[in-house]
């Protein structure tokens, strides 16, 4: 079932397929989100154990391989379940952005994504104990003392979460929790086309779903598994029409060859047709890592050709030059202009 | 023209059993021959025995290592017990899971590669085990042997988790008396064909080897490097932008065709030149 979620060059038939093993932790054996997988996965091996770290960051892993079987692991969070945003978002001032990590690690396998050089492992965790994080939302809520600020927290951090709802069926309990629970929204960013695995929820104003497009000159050489652009973007449309606000991100933008004029088609086939009434905002990104993940990652990936590009390393940050940077949003941000309005607008330079 | 290799590699596996008993079917079905330091070996398998316990085996694993860096993969092969009465004697186990029973510690080998058989997490104890209450250590590994936990440590220090395999044969039911060689060869024997396929699975490397330039841009970067008289900094960053060029596979010929025609003979121009080389590449 899990390949039905990849694409299928993503699966080699001399290795064991994706989640052909499950690890469960001791302590996540009784919370639902548990009971349910295992359900779903009859065939998968099961093998129980003390704590997901005892796996998950075991020495001398080979990120690279494992990408090509990985493995799930059940286990329960026991501290830190909301975190304060990160530098590398574009959220502007009247927001205050959190994120939570439910999940560590993903299906897909992007040549830019930083989780390659932040864990050591592909093997996906996923975090079971959910009533543990809704009740440190609820804390969080009560304590905190800026309560002018809209809060957007979002939940598909270190992970693609939708990509992986029918497995997990989490999004689906976060936005459950959030009828009861005013006071803060959520995002889902992804690049799934499962829309489908919640659109039977009443759409509400509190999830915002983001999606990412790139061109199919990106798409094709860097987003190993991930559903084409056009399905995606159909995905969008979709949740749009059924009325569900829309975040819209072109990020990373990646300057291949005949990136402008790529970008540019991409742009105008994206918001040809887009019900603008539910964009919220379009946020574009150039590429950007932490200096030390890039460090792990070029050593972790070494036939990504993304690795031995000229990057600048300023402040900790490996990126493109300022002047780069800002000739890539600059382009994009004046195409974008072409149908949607400078204020929804959100770059990060 | 791209000039990059990344074809998959397959390299020669380190097969580590305890006994010679265990060992023989396998040298006799593989044509292994007997070789220096106690290693038996043909080019695509080198086989070594490491006599019982755990020390035994992490020593002797490392030796093997240290003798040859090349494996690409290393398979611990040997007789276990089970506690479960149900398991045919002579069935095989895929380890996922091993306990060191005197550290209580766990370790894991990374199960990417198919196989046939059930799988089984596996307690590694000091002692022969006869008494299954023993077992009870662990409730949710059946079985048992002498060595693994040993094999897997050694064997991390040179190879990445998901290269290193453990297969077991079950041979008792914690009943400790003495087996035959014959007994044991036949168990083994049964298994042998089983046992070479999946030899020839894990005789090749799951990812691709390192890319490298091919000598002939190689070369002409080499040219351009003495000729612009650039800076090791300068050249470090020309081949590796040359390195993901090539993994993009673009055509090098024009860009190297346009360069003959350039000969900057001031520094400022050499570096507008590098600079602009840099850039085609990039693009
Ligand atoms: S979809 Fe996002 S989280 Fe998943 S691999 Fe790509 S960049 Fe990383």
């Amino acid at each position: 079932m899990i390949e039905t979620l990849l694409s299928p060059i993503f699966v080699v038939n001399w290795l064991n397929k994706p989640l052909s093993h499950i690890y469960v932790e001791h302590g996540a054996t009784d919370y639902a989100t548990t009971k349910r997988i295992l359900e779903r996965f009859p065939r998968s091996e099961i093998i129980f154990i003390d704590d997901y770290k005892d796996f998950f960051n075991r020495r001398n892993q080979n990120f690279e391989a494992q990408k090509l079987s990985p493995k799930l692991i059940l286990a329960k969070k026991k501290s830190d379940y909301i975190y304060d945003g990160s530098q590398f978002v574009q959220e502007g001032d009247e927001t205050d952005y959190f994120y939570t990590a439910l999940m560590l690690n993903c299906l897909y396998d992007c040549s830019y994504c930083y989780l390659q050089g932040m864990f050591s492992s592909a093997n996906l965790v996923l975090f079971a104990n959910l009533d543990d994080y809704f009740t440190s939302v609820i804390n969080f809520l009560a304590e905190r003392e800026d309560t002018h600020k809209q809060i957007l927290l979002s939940i598909s951090h270190d992970c693609d979460l939708l990509a992986f709802e029918k497995v997990s069926g989490v999004c689906r309990e976060w936005i459950r929790f959030l009828e009861d629970h005013p006071g803060f929204d959520i995002e889902i960013r992804t690049k799934s086309a499962n829309f489908s695995a919640i659109q039977d929820l009443t759409p509400t104003d509190r999830v915002l779903l983001a999606w990412t497009l790139s061109p199919k000159i990106v798409e094709e050489r860097y987003e190993k598994g991930v559903p084409c652009t056009r399905l995606r973007l159909e995905n969008a449309l979709l949740a749009a029409s059924s009325g569900w606000p829309i975040r819209i991100c072109f990020d990373p933008v990646i300057p291949v060859e005949g990136w402008r004029e790529a970008y540019s088609s991409l742009v105008e086939q994206t918001f040809r047709k887009f019900p603008m009434k539910q964009l919220r905002d379009v946020t574009v990104g150039t590429f950007r890592m932490n200096g030390d993940y890039f460090r792990r990652m070029a050593q972790a990936r070494p036939s990504e050709e993304l690795v031995y590009r000229d990057w600048e390393n300023k402040n900790g940050v490996v990126s493109h030059t300022f002047d780069e940077r800002h000739e890539i949003n600059d382009f994009l941000t004046e195409q974008l202009l072409n149908y949607i309005p400078s204020e929804k607008i959100r770059t990060w330079s | 023209m791209g000039g990059v290799n990344t074809e998959n590699t397959s390299g020669p596996v380190l097969i580590v059993v305890a006994l010679l008993a265990e060992a023989r079917p396998l040298v006799s079905s593989l044509n292994l021959n007997f070789h220096s330091h106690g290693e038996y070996r043909n080019d695509e398998f080198t086989l070594i025995v490491t006599g019982v316990g755990r020390i035994s085996s992490a020593i002797s694993t490392t030796k093997a290592f240290s003798l040859n860096d090349d494996y690409v993969s290393v398979l611990n092969f040997g007789l276990c017990g089970s506690r479960n009465p149900k398991t045919n004697i002579g069935e095989m186990r895929y380890v996922n899971r091993i306990r060191e029973v005197c550290t209580g510690r766990d370790f894991f080998p990374d199960p990417l590669i198919a196989h046939e058989w059930e799988e089984s997490a596996i307690q590694c104890h000091d002692q022969p085990v006869q008494d299954s209450n023993v077992m009870d250590f662990d409730p949710f590994a059946e079985i048992v042997d002498m060595e693994s936990a040993g094999f897997f440590q050694a064997a991390t220090l040179f190879l990445p988790v998901h290269s290193i395999h453990c297969i077991k044969v079950v041979s008792d039911h914690l009943d400790t008396s003495r087996k035959s060689t014959k007994d044991i060869e036949e168990l083994i024997n049964h298994r042998v064909l089983e046992i070479s396929k999946y030899l020839q699975q894990i005789c090749r490397s799951i990812t691709a080897a390192k890319p490298k330039i091919h000598a002939h841009i190689q070369s002409s970067i080499d040219d351009i490097a003495k000729s612009w008289r650039l800076t090791k900094t300068q050249v470090h960053s020309l081949h590796k932008i040359a390195l993901g060029a090539s993994l993009r596979k673009i055509d090098f010929r024009p860009i190297f065709k346009k360069i003959e025609a350039e000969n900057p003979m001031v520094k400022s121009d050499r570096n507008l030149a590098f600079t602009h080389l840099c850039r085609e590449l990039a693009k």
